[in-house]
């Protein structure tokens, strides 16, 4: 008789793990043990990591919870979720029309999953995440206001990317790369635009509205970063409300770091003295629109950066929504209107990790369309997309040249 | 040889995709079958008519007897399932736990479910998807520009072929071009 390999799963991690799959599904320990038709004892027990679970136990379980017994019986030991971060987060006591918090709590669920996944990679691959990571600056100590700490903090940030004030041509990349953060960007629902949660193990985590435009997109981003390098220890869920926050002291922080990053005043002011002097005339729309999509960022917040930077009269964006203003139809009429220009879901880097896993055999092709959210056959195509990048043909000889992006430069 | 072969995901996939999945249950000698957890599994094609990708629908080859739905029986074999399910998924954890168990062929082209069972030391008779189809084209008389076509398939509905490197891979090259 072989060993009970149940004896050999740690009864107290395996119970957390069954806990948290309970919690993260909504159901009390009572409910379950109505559904399974367990005495709500032994489902205390079994959580408390008091009482060994049977297969048939955990089966049922795994089931209930739609979750898969591997991640149940993973042998990586259990931490301390985000999951109870978000929580906290959620801003439904700040608002007059409380959210479905059930939509709310699966988006924040989604990001710690995809952290998780990140770092399941990672650690497969023996590659861990290079982390750049400063000391939070910190805002609750500082006597100014929130939005010049954050022009003050933007600065300093760029100086220490090396970005100048120059536009940053892919916002991701240099959070993800230069920093360190995970970055994923997947459907939420529509009055989310980020969440970001922290902890000692996965790092900064952001997650970004994929349904929002472009250069929304960016905004989030940014805006998410600018609570990494502040309060990171608090997760936070930015909700496309107006008048959520009021004045909180951190949401005026990253949204006026993410105005200060993106369009950072130097630049902007001499971009825009460069197209005054060339043509001695005032800004004109078309002008604004260009300067929006140099700096990767929509009309209204390049006009509104401007009205505070006072290059162009306060309420000018007021009036041009007013004059019902249409920034997508002036993309168009100026050729700016492109539709390749989404963010990917998924970091280069997190794809090139799986990849190197499958062809480690140390991930299964349906543990790689797990963690690509998706089939097995699209999960092929992604992975056939990052290495048949040349096909050779010579007279009737048929050959591929296999070009692995994610092995090595120098390889033998 | 084991009378009956169960398939992983994978390998169900492509078989399907071939468009001889009936031809080759018929003929390849043994019962096709899969396990609960596979047949629960979000299984897709692409769509050749189309950019887009079709759902697979098991349920009239299951009524047709051609293919046969598996559950785990004994505390064995869910025991082994789970101690599977350490290292694969859920599906393929399934799979591999019923072979072992009912001394089952086991058709699956995974490098690492492969890699777990020779680890484990697991006595399990496997085939592959190109294995199984050179059985079927030398035990029927296949031509090459069937097996060729059903090659063709594979590639544009499953996107499988054999990696360069691959034992199978210049067999598949050849006949691709018949």
């Amino acid at each position: 008789m072989p060993d009970n390999v149940l004896d050999k799963i740690d009864p107290k991690i395996l119970g957390e793990r069954l806990k948290s799959a309970r919690r993260a599904f909504g159901l009390t320990q009572e409910a379950v043990a109505d559904k399974l038709g367990f005495v709500r004892t032994t489902v205390v027990a079994i959580e408390k990591g008091e009482r060994h679970v049977a297969a048939d136990e955990l089966i049922a379980f795994a089931r209930c919870y739609g979750r898969n017994v591997s991640e149940l019986v993973k042998q990586s030991a259990f931490t301390e979720a985000l999951t109870p971060q978000f929580r906290a987060a959620l801003p439904n006591s700040q608002l007059e029309t409380p959210l479905p918090e059930d939509q709310l709590f699966r988006a924040c669920h989604e990001l710690e999953a995809r952290a998780e996944d990140y770092l399941e990679l990672e650690q497969i691959c023996k590659a861990p995440l290079p982390q750049n990571y400063q000391k939070p600056y910190p805002l609750e100590d500082s006597l100014i206001s929130p939005e010049q700490f954050a022009e003050d903090v933007a600065q300093e940030e760029r100086n220490r990317l090396g970005l100048g004030d120059a536009p940053i041509s892919d916002l991701r990349a240099v959070f993800e790369a230069a920093v360190g953060l995970r970055v994923f960007f997947y459907e939420m629902p529509p009055f989310i635009a980020g969440i970001f949660g922290f902890n000692d193990r996965l790092g900064g985590c952001i997650g970004v509205n994929i349904k929002q435009p472009w250069y929304r997109g960016n905004w989030s981003l940014a805006h998410e970063c600018g609570h990494f390098l502040t309060t990171r220890f608090y997760a936070d869920v930015d909700i496309m409300q107006k008048g959520r926050w009021g004045k909180h002291r951190a949401e005026r922080f990253a949204d006026s770091f993410a105005a200060n990053f993106l369009m950072p005043r130097s630049g902007v002011n001499r971009r825009l003295s460069e197209v005054e002097m060339s043509r001695k005339e005032r800004i004109t729309i078309a002008d604004l629109v260009t300067l929006a999509d140099y700096f990767g960022v929509s009309v209204q917040a390049m006009c509104l950066r401007l009205e505070v930077l006072k290059r162009i009269p306060t309420g000018s964006w007021d009036r041009l929504k007013a004059g019902d203003f249409k920034p997508d139809k002036a993309r168009q009429v100026l050729g700016l209107l492109r539709s390749d220009r989404r963010h990917s879901k998924w970091p280069s880097r997190y794809l090139l990790l799986a990849k190197a896993a499958l062809e480690m055999g140390e991930l299964s092709e349906s543990q790689v369309a797990k963690k690509l959210r998706t089939d097995i056959v699209s999960a092929r195509e992604i992975m056939q997309e990052l290495d048949s990048l040349v096909v050779y043909e010579e007279g009737e000889q048929f050959s591929v040249i296999p070009v692995d992006l994610a092995s090595p430069v120098s390889a033998e | 040889m084991a009378s009956i072969l169960i398939q992983d995901a994978c390998v169900l996939i492509n078989l399907l995709a071939s468009g001889r999945f009936e031809d080759l249950a018929n003929g390849c000698g043994f019962r096709f079958a899969i396990s609960a957890g596979v047949a629960q599994e979000a299984l897709f094609l692409r769509n050749p008519d189309s950019v887009g990708r079709e759902k697979i629908n098991l349920e009239r080859i299951v009524e047709c007897g051609i293919l046969e739905i598996l559950t785990l029986e004994s505390e064995a074999e869910k025991l082994r399932y789970i101690e599977i399910a350490l290292d694969l998924d859920d599906g393929e954890a399934e799979s591999v736990a019923i072979a072992e168990c009912r001394h089952f062929a086991l058709a699956t082209d995974d490098k690492k479910a492969r890699k777990v069972i020779q680890r484990r030391g697991m006595k399990i008779e496997l085939w592959s998807t190109c294995a199984l189809l050179q059985h079927w084209q030398s035990k029927c008389l296949v031509s090459d520009a069937d097996m060729g076509r059903a090659l063709a398939n594979i590639s544009s509905r499953a996107k499988y072929r054999p990696k360069f490197g691959h034992p199978d891979f210049e067999w598949w090259a050849k006949l691709l071009s018949k």
